[in-house]
């Protein structure tokens, strides 16, 4: 879609659009001081996460038997967890698998939402009428135990989780798209394209579609730290990223909340990562919306 | 209104047909199948033979065409009976009737929270912009939507146990056979949920407070001298109390879904902790009417969601 956007060729309308997103991000830095920390907050995990194979001092995923369950140290900065491994080195590469899982559902989901928003928008009839009814049948599950469901049928894993996160995105993008794309379908331009004889593809591809990232690209963050969320829930629960891989939620999971004296560092670090991030996504997401969609101002998100 | 609730209970038969189809496709259809984990290679932690395998296959009708296994399940469902745990070996609607209260008390509890914190919370901030109150009741609205329920959960346990050696009792006691156990358990759930959709409240009708505190008729009633207490609650609450209505309905989503981590943190053996444990289990037959339970629930809320709104708003009644 980017490329679309950045062709030279483009119309017009689209360049406009293009100035006005690239104009607003600027002003958007000056204006709130409070998002910029968010933005930070936000930025500061992503960098560690990458970095994770150069900071981390210990192999996340080695076993030091002689090291089990030992307080923060100066060697363990963030103690050793139940097979002796080291939290902070786990912390990061956690960090980096949920990261992944968020950015990589957050982005399949929202992908198939706009196909599905701008197909139905367009075709319209029967078509439209089926879709709704099915976006309307994955809504009446609570995204946690949707997620759940598909994770029972897909089985736990990497892949499956990206996959089963991503469906919890779809109808909620597929509705908001949909909107966008049914307002622009009626716009002159469009009919224009029509008259001219334009391919349905190419109308919905070059026309309509274009205006519609916009709106995907305002709920990408809120929609982030939803997915952020979902990953640490479901990896807790056992049904996420199976171990020994490292994710923030699986981290909280393997500490047994049942022991008489349970380590405080096993519970301390994972949580705050994973608060951290959801907190400054969603306050990257709402100064997002409230900046190009004031109409929505003052919103909150719920989980 | 009797046409309009009518008109939304038929509306909501075929999602609920919808909910049963996607639960038995996920179940039976994706690739993942129960007795791979079970028996095979790639078992866990139980293995079986492939004859075994085979008999437990049969035993649960899994060698049957999908569309008579879809059947035989409405068939359970019919008669109220929703078939047997595979692995305790007792009906699964005994289990849920067994484990249900516990969950409702939860619910109702967190709900009950979430209204006496979370819309004062919301009135106070929104008729004292940028005052200290604002400022607090804002802080508390991005952090407690941020903080995850069930980190916060382990949390509380973890300091209770390390500071004053006590856990919350983790077996089920009846409300009506021993009061104190019982709130014992269903108290922090309770509150941990309850201040997570509290914060959601809060935010929302404070937003929508500031907008009805903006109105021409709250001017007018101002003008003519009314005092800021005869404005802001018959007046202005009143009307700001219809978003606030819709959030409860979306926020009882994420309690169903959240409850189901906090109840696993604070070890409530609940419905939520029911589902965990048969998800691992792999016990499907608890898995797929545990789903569908919540899935017709959360239809149902939503029912009420919009039948509510729309006493409150007899506009809609009519679009």
């Amino acid at each position: 879609m980017n490329a679309v956007i950045a062709t030279p060729s483009s119309p017009p309308h689209i360049e406009a659009l293009q100035t006005r997103v690239l104009g607003g991000v600027l002003r958007f830095a000056r204006w709130s001081p409070l998002t910029s920390v968010a933005l930070f907050l936000l930025v500061v995990p992503i960098v560690l996460a990458v970095l994770a194979p150069v900071i981390a001092p210990f192999d996340p995923t080695l076993n030091q038997y002689s090291k089990l369950v030992q307080e923060p140290s100066a060697t363990h900065i963030m103690g050793t967890d139940k097979l002796g491994r080291d939290v902070f080195s786990r912390l990061l590469y956690g960090t980096r698998v949920s990261l992944f899982v968020a950015f990589a559902a957050v982005l399949l989901g929202e992908a198939l939402g706009f196909f599905l928003g701008v197909a139905t928008a367009y075709i319209g009839g029967r078509f439209d009428l089926v879709s709704q009814r099915l976006v309307d049948v994955v809504m009446s599950f609570p995204t946690l135990i949707l997620a759940m469901l598909l994770m029972a049928g897909l089985g736990a894993g990497i892949a499956t989780i990206i996959i089963a996160i991503a469906v919890t995105r779809v109808p909620g993008s597929a509705r908001i798209i949909r909107s966008v794309a049914l307002s622009v379908k009626s716009l002159p331009y469009v009919e224009a394209a029509r008259v001219v004889g334009a391919s349905h593809w190419r109308i919905m591809l070059r026309h309509i579609a274009p205006q519609c990232v916009a709106p995907l690209l305002v709920v990408f963050s809120l929609n982030l730290g939803a997915a952020i969320f979902a990953e640490a829930a479901l990896s807790y629960l056992g049904v996420g990223v199976p171990p020994p891989t490292a994710s923030l939620g699986n981290m909280l999971g393997e500490q047994n909340a049942q022991s008489f004296k349970p380590p405080w560092w096993l519970v301390v670090y994972p949580g705050l990562a994973i608060t951290i991030i959801i907190l400054a996504a969603n306050l990257v997401g709402d100064s997002l919306r409230d900046f190009f969609d004031p109409r929505l101002k003052g919103r909150g998100m719920g989980r | 209104m009797q046409t309009y609730i009518a008109r939304r209970l038929l509306a909501a038969i075929p999602t609920i047909f919808g909910i049963t189809v996607l639960i038995f496709l996920a179940m039976r259809v994706l690739p993942g199948d129960p007795f791979l984990a079970v028996g095979g290679d790639t078992a866990s932690t139980m293995r079986m033979t492939d004859e075994q395998v085979q008999q437990a296959r049969a035993q649960l009708g899994l060698d049957r065409p999908y569309w008579q296994q879809y059947l035989s399940w409405m068939g359970d469902i019919a008669r109220g009976e929703l078939g047997r745990s595979f692995w305790r070996d007792e009906p699964v609607r005994d289990l849920i009737l067994r484990r249900a209260p516990i969950s409702a008390e939860i619910a109702t509890l967190a709900i009950v929270v979430a209204w006496f914190v979370g819309i004062p919370l919301g009135v106070l901030s929104a008729t004292r912009t940028n005052t200290v109150i604002d400022y607090i009741a804002r802080v508390f609205a991005v952090l407690f939507i941020a903080i995850p329920g069930f980190w916060l959960s382990i949390l509380i346990v973890t300091v209770l146990v390390l500071t004053f050696l006590w856990r919350p009792p983790i077996t089920s006691v009846d409300l009506w056979v021993d009061p104190w156990t019982n709130l014992q358990m269903v108290i922090g759930p309770g509150l941990v949920l309850g201040f997570g959709i509290a914060a959601v409240l809060a935010r929302f009708s404070r937003s929508s407070m500031l907008e009805v505190l903006g109105e021409d008729y709250v001017r007018t009633a101002r003008a003519k001298g009314l005092a800021a207490r005869a404005i802001i609650w018959p007046h202005a609450l009143k009307n700001a109390m219809l978003p606030t209505i819709t959030v409860t309905g979306t926020a009882i989503g994420s309690l169903l879904g959240g409850a189901v981590a906090v109840e696993t943190a604070f070890s409530v053996p609940g419905l939520g902790l029911t589902l965990v444990q048969a998800l691992n289990e792999r016990d499907w037959t608890i898995v797929q009417n545990l789903v569908l339970l919540y899935g017709v629930l959360f239809t149902l809320v939503n029912l009420l969601v919009d039948v509510s709104y729309s006493w409150f708003d007899p506009r809609i009644r009519y679009s």
